[in-house]
């Protein structure tokens, strides 16, 4: 029971970021989608839930229901609907890797109701959804910066605390699964804009195999049912590429929106969040400013994380709360160490069986890209993940060593659809437009490919 | 020449999406086989908690078992009060932090101290000890419970 209000819950939190983006007429169709109007929910739940915190007032459930009734009467006016259409694939042999995509997520949906929650999930993550469960908020007590819970990071931003505490408010029960639970639908959510952001640029197999791969991806399915925020970075940075990308060859005028909004879920949830919307929004305001484009709508997307983050990020550095990343005091011949240590771990780990072919993969989709945009946004995202590296003031190894696999595994589905995607605009140069004559080749090349039966109708 | 330069590039193009293809097959087939073999383990499919380590939030186990002792000899009480589970010295610091971490999980809003032994000097400010057996409190202090060599005391008088 408690897992059907829990999903229940969910499909609420989809609705209230499926009307808001509907109301301003952002809304996308199919998979990717789906996954936009989650990101709008939860960076909805995030910013009301993160200023009821800051102002010490109880969060409750109720403004967002009144929210969702006001939005629904909006939507109700403009009758945009709430359309879900699903790009089915029509090849058996990427119907068989869905499946296999599917039947991963289903076993470790089904294991997280034993609850995978791994180190931080529960240290940091769910710890404090159990006391937004507990009290109605964050008490000073626990935000002390000095007292008995500074280990769990009391200034980390609250969207994912605020999303388990919504499971958990819903179920009646901070129930631990419920948070290992929630990790496995963003786990889910990847696919799903993979999916419907390759399928006809690249064909249903090349889709289908990016897919499974990344479900599958233990470093992406271990952190997500562990319930920490990685897969929630994993899934605003390939969102926020994906859109940009989209928002930039022109073909959708809504996708800058969208490109915001994951944006914002990013740096609501996670700090290595706000470096991504940092970069996207150095590379798409340049982008935009190149092309002419200098209004205050158009730059406005690119704002939006920095703005709804401003609440709590004021909050927490007026309290103190702020955790210091880098260090000042590190001489430059440590530095100059350091980088070659950096370099030397990534190197090791780039050499190793789960992470050559992304290398591999990485390496032709940079020599075959149509758009430099993305590249930069991911380059950056992880330049500063390297920076951060070098100059923390923590144990550098020790920092490598528990946390390099999960940073660079949540870049891992953006990477795969950058590269994916430039290698196939390079063989068909229409794709990385969109361009209605491209996708209709592109989807004679996808039934072309192997003897793709298509659908008798 | 043009046409050749366009057939060499469209041979290009069509090779490296070809290895594109390849490698992305190879990485997917190392993915399945990964998550296979990951939720086979103690930690997969079905996550194993060994008897007397119920009540923990989470992975892994590594100090469960005493978070699990002390949860059982917690009396129920206000949430205000202050306990004090000293554990025998010389333990693994990262085994006290994890202990630490769970209790103030589990047992959050009741606030839960964790040290290695000795005792502190003093102990002002405790409603209670849950204390290793090796370790003697004065006589202020009585022993009401035991459970998996661990003492619960309060204040009175024996």
């Amino acid at each position: 029971m408690i897992v059907v209000r829990a999903v229940a819950a969910l499909v609420v939190l989809w609705l209230i970021g499926a009307l808001a983006l509907a109301c301003i007429g952002a809304r996308r169709p199919g998979g990717p989608g789906v996954a936009a109007d989650f990101a709008a929910g939860t960076a909805i739940l995030a910013f009301v839930g993160s200023v009821a915190v800051v102002a010490g007032a109880r969060v409750s459930v109720l403004p967002f229901y009144g929210l969702a009734a006001v939005l629904a009467a909006a939507v109700w006016r403009r009758r945009p609907g709430l359309r879900i259409s699903g790009a089915w694939p029509r090849d058996r042999i990427a119907l068989t890797l869905l499946a296999v995509a599917g039947a991963s997520l289903a076993s470790l949906f089904v294991s997280s109701l034993g609850d995978r929650l791994w180190w931080d999930g529960w240290v940091i993550w769910a710890l404090k959804a159990r006391v937004l469960f507990l009290e109605g908020t964050l008490p000073p007590g626990f935000l002390d910066p000095e007292g008995a819970y500074a280990f769990a990071h009391p200034g980390y931003p609250l969207a994912l605390p605020l999303v388990n505490w919504w499971l958990y408010r819903h179920a009646g029960a901070a129930a631990p699964a419920l948070a290992s639970l929630c990790g496995t639908v963003w786990l889910a959510l990847l696919p799903l804009v993979l999916w419907g952001a390759l399928r006809e640029r690249t064909g249903e197999r090349v889709a289908a195999l990016a897919a499974a791969g990344t479900v599958t991806f233990w470093p992406l399915a271990v952190n997500a049912a562990g319930g920490t925020a990685d897969v929630v970075v994993a899934l605003a940075l390939l969102g926020a590429v994906g859109e940009l990308d989209r928002g930039l060859s022109r073909a959708d005028p809504g996708a800058f929106v969208r490109c915001g909004v994951y944006l914002s879920l990013g740096a609501m949830a996670k700090m290595e969040g706000l470096v991504l919307a940092l970069a996207a929004a150095v590379v798409g305001i340049g982008s935009l400013v190149r092309r002419g484009e200098r209004s205050v709508r158009a730059v406005l997307p690119f704002a939006l994380p920095f703005i709804l983050v401003a609440p709590w990020h004021g909050f927490a550095a007026a309290r103190g709360l702020g955790r210091q990343f880098v260090s000042a005091s590190l001489a430059p011949e440590v530095i100059g160490e350091r980088i070659l240590l950096v370099i030397g771990a990534f190197g090791d780990m780039a050499l190793e069986p789960p992470w050559l072919p992304l290398v591999i993969l990485a390496g032709i989709g940079v020599l075959r890209r149509t758009s430099a945009a993305g590249w930069f946004v991911l380059g950056g995202h992880i330049a500063a993940l390297a920076v951060a590296y070098v100059l923390t003031p923590l144990d550098m190894i020790w920092l490598i060593e528990t946390s390099s696999w999960r940073l660079l595994g949540a870049c891992v589905p953006a990477l795969l659809y950058l590269s994916l995607s430039g290698v196939a605009a390079a063989s068909d140069p229409g794709a990385a437009t969109g361009d209605r004559a491209s996708r209709s080749r592109d989807r004679g090349s996808v039934r072309q490919e192997g003897g793709v039966r298509a659908a008798r109708t | 020449m043009v046409r050749g330069n366009g057939l060499s590039a469209d041979r290009e193009a069509r090779g490296l999406r070809m290895l594109a293809v390849i490698v992305l097959t190879c990485w997917c087939a190392v993915s399945v086989e990964w998550f296979a073999r990951s939720m086979r383990g103690p930690a997969g499919f079905v996550v194993r908690r060994p008897p007397g380590t119920e009540g923990v939030v989470g992975m892994p186990l590594i100090g469960a078992s005493e978070v699990t002792i002390t949860r059982r000899l917690l009396p129920p009480g206000p949430d205000g009060d202050r306990w004090l589970l000293v554990l025998p010295a010389g333990s693994d610091p990262f085994v006290l932090a994890y202990i630490r971490y769970q209790l103030a999980h589990v047992e959050y809003p009741r606030r839960i101290e964790v040290r290695a032994g000795p005792l502190p000097p003093s102990l002002d400010g405790y409603a209670g000890i849950i204390a290793a057996p090796d370790l003697v409190l004065d006589r202020s202090w009585r022993p009401t419970s035991a459970e998996g060599g661990f003492v619960r005391y309060e204040r009175g008088e024996p």
